[in-house]
């Protein structure tokens, strides 16, 4: 995602989430966004099987 | 009647209350006098319970006085995170925003079984707001101090456990560990804890953080002491829908066994590369300790810590999304904006990050079957000043809060078990190593754990205000 991307991004989810960011708080939700997608970026690229299913722990 | 010198183990101050040398009473009434000397320094008690603290002591010398079989901890000053809740007062996790909840209703499952194992509960425990971070410099509280260095951290989140147990305010404490919040501390600080298999112990009546991570376990000033502790932990729970209905499998009588058969190995890569020279030394001195000679490596350890990063934060952003949407300016200034970014993560993200761990899984017990025990550094270097931003490693300069875990969020994000070893240097900070085994054998955690101490590596140093 570019820096712009990202801006949009969070505008976006943040309405969608109903969370109304002030404007001297965006720029810091933005920096941590950048963050935690930089950390992400190589979990999202790893191809997986479609057997690997997600480490949940559910017992009914 | 004579006191129990300062500072003594848990196991030797219920032992001195077993056989009449001091009783439980005297051991409370100095606990909480050293408690108020001592920690207007530290900051790391919230809340003291000195009415529970006496009445739980003197439940203990009636029990004796009328002949009575003393249970394992009878008598042993404990405190808790501030996380556990505590009939009577108000689980804040570090928070303005649970200020308003009523107070806890009933104990959580652990303390429960402290109390039932003869454990005296001092108070509760600063920590990082709802367990986000690694330092404690928590805004509404104050920053809770390093006891070997009061201008430094005492890590986090759990760091009024590191600095109460590293100073002997108390020789037991219980805390919670979601990406090391039990290592990390215990490695700043310079004492043993114990982060237990994913699901082993129990955790009702916990304020949570991230449910697919969150680990709870004991600290303690010396081995024999965290195996009491856990010892008296252990037991399956139905309310906890992740804790494993296991029996008991106590390690109180395994931990002065040789090392014979087990296979143990140092963790390369990813958990050498941004040592500094202190933490490099300490693991060093712990392989040269063990006899291992052999180097092993984890691919993904990267991808591993990534995984846990984004669970965390989307867990951790949508349990407090609510309150992020009415009372923003109540939350931590040093975790808010992390919390709100994490719960504006795509869901796609995060069923990615669960299913990347779950590879991660496969591959770490695929190095089981080949290995024991590996060894790793718990920090990557030992305490920061207390306001630093950054953290300066070999590998480049990171933001420190988030990422002081780096050598810890890996493994807890598949639930090995691990034990913190603290090792010391005179003159020098402390910091620990990371024991870890496979799934459910903690057994083979306290054995090498046993071997480090024997054999004169591990130890918890006295802080100075105790030299």
């Amino acid at each position: 995602m570019t820096e712009r991307e990202i801006e949009a991004y969070v505008d976006a989810a943040a309405l969608a989430q109903g969370l109304v960011v002030a404007a001297d708080v965006r720029a810091r939700v933005i920096a941590q966004f950048t963050l935690i997608q930089a950390i992400a970026a190589p979990v999202l690229a790893v191809p997986l099987p479609t057997d690997v299913e997600p480490a949940n722990v559910f017992r009914p | 009647m004579t006191e129990v010198a300062a500072p003594a183990s848990a196991a030797a101050i219920a032992a001195a209350i077993r056989e009449g040398r001091t009783t439980a009473r005297a051991v409370a009434d100095a606990t909480l006098a050293a408690i108020a000397r001592v920690d207007p320094a530290l900051n790391s008690f919230v809340t003291l319970t000195p009415e529970r603290t006496r009445a739980e002591a003197d439940a203990v010398d009636a029990r004796r006085a009328a002949g009575a079989m003393l249970p394992p901890l009878a008598g042993v000053p404990y405190a808790v995170k501030n996380l556990f809740d505590v009939e009577g007062v108000v689980t804040l996790a570090g928070s303005k925003v649970n200020a308003s909840l009523p107070p806890a209703a009933a104990d959580a499952t652990l303390v429960s079984r402290m109390h039932a194992a003869g454990g005296v509960l001092v108070g509760t425990l600063a920590m990082d707001e709802y367990a986000y971070g690694f330092t404690t410099e928590n805004s509404h509280h104050g920053p809770t101090r390093n006891p070997h260095d009061t201008t430094r951290t005492a890590g986090g989140s759990s760091g009024g456990c590191g600095a109460a147990v590293a100073a002997r305010l108390v020789p037991l404490a219980l805390g919670s560990d979601t990406n090391g919040s039990i290592r990390v501390p215990s490695s700043l600080c310079g004492i043993w804890g114990l982060k237990p298999t994913f699901g082993r112990l129990p955790r009702t009546g916990s304020y949570p953080f991230v449910a697919s991570l969150d680990h709870l376990g004991p600290f303690a000033t010396t081995l024999d002491d965290l195996a009491l502790a856990y010892d008296a932990l252990q037991g399956p729970d139905a309310a906890d829908p992740a804790c494993a209905q296991r029996a008991v499998e106590p390690v109180g009588t395994l931990r002065h066994e040789d090392l014979d058969g087990i296979r143990i190995a140092r963790l390369g890569g990813y958990f050498d590369e941004p040592l500094t020279n202190a933490a490099r030394a300490a693991v060093d001195a712990a392989c040269t300790a063990l006899h291992t000679t052999r180097t092993v490596t984890l691919p993904s350890a990267a991808l591993g810590r990534a995984a846990a990063f984004v669970v965390t934060g989307s867990e951790g952003g949508a349990l407090h999304l609510a309150d992020l949407r009415t009372r923003y300016a109540d939350f931590e200034p040093l975790s808010r904006d992390r919390l709100v970014a994490g719960a504006l993560m795509p869901a796609a993200w995060y069923v990615q990050a669960q299913r990347v761990r779950e590879r991660w899984r496969h591959e770490v017990a695929a190095l089981f079957r080949d290995v024991d025990v590996v060894i790793a550094a718990a920090t990557p270097c030992p305490a920061t000043p207390l306001g630093d931003e950054w953290l300066d490693l070999p590998t480049g300069r990171v933001p420190l809060r988030p990422t002081m875990g780096l050598l810890t969020q890996p493994l807890s994000c598949v639930g090995l078990p691990v034990i913190a070893a603290p090792v010391a240097t005179p003159g020098a900070l402390p910091i620990a190593v990371q024991v870890v085994a496979a799934p459910w054998r903690e057994d083979l955690c306290f054995r090498v754990a046993a071997a480090l101490a024997a054999r004169g590596v591990a130890a918890s140093p006295l802080p100075p205000i105790h030299a």
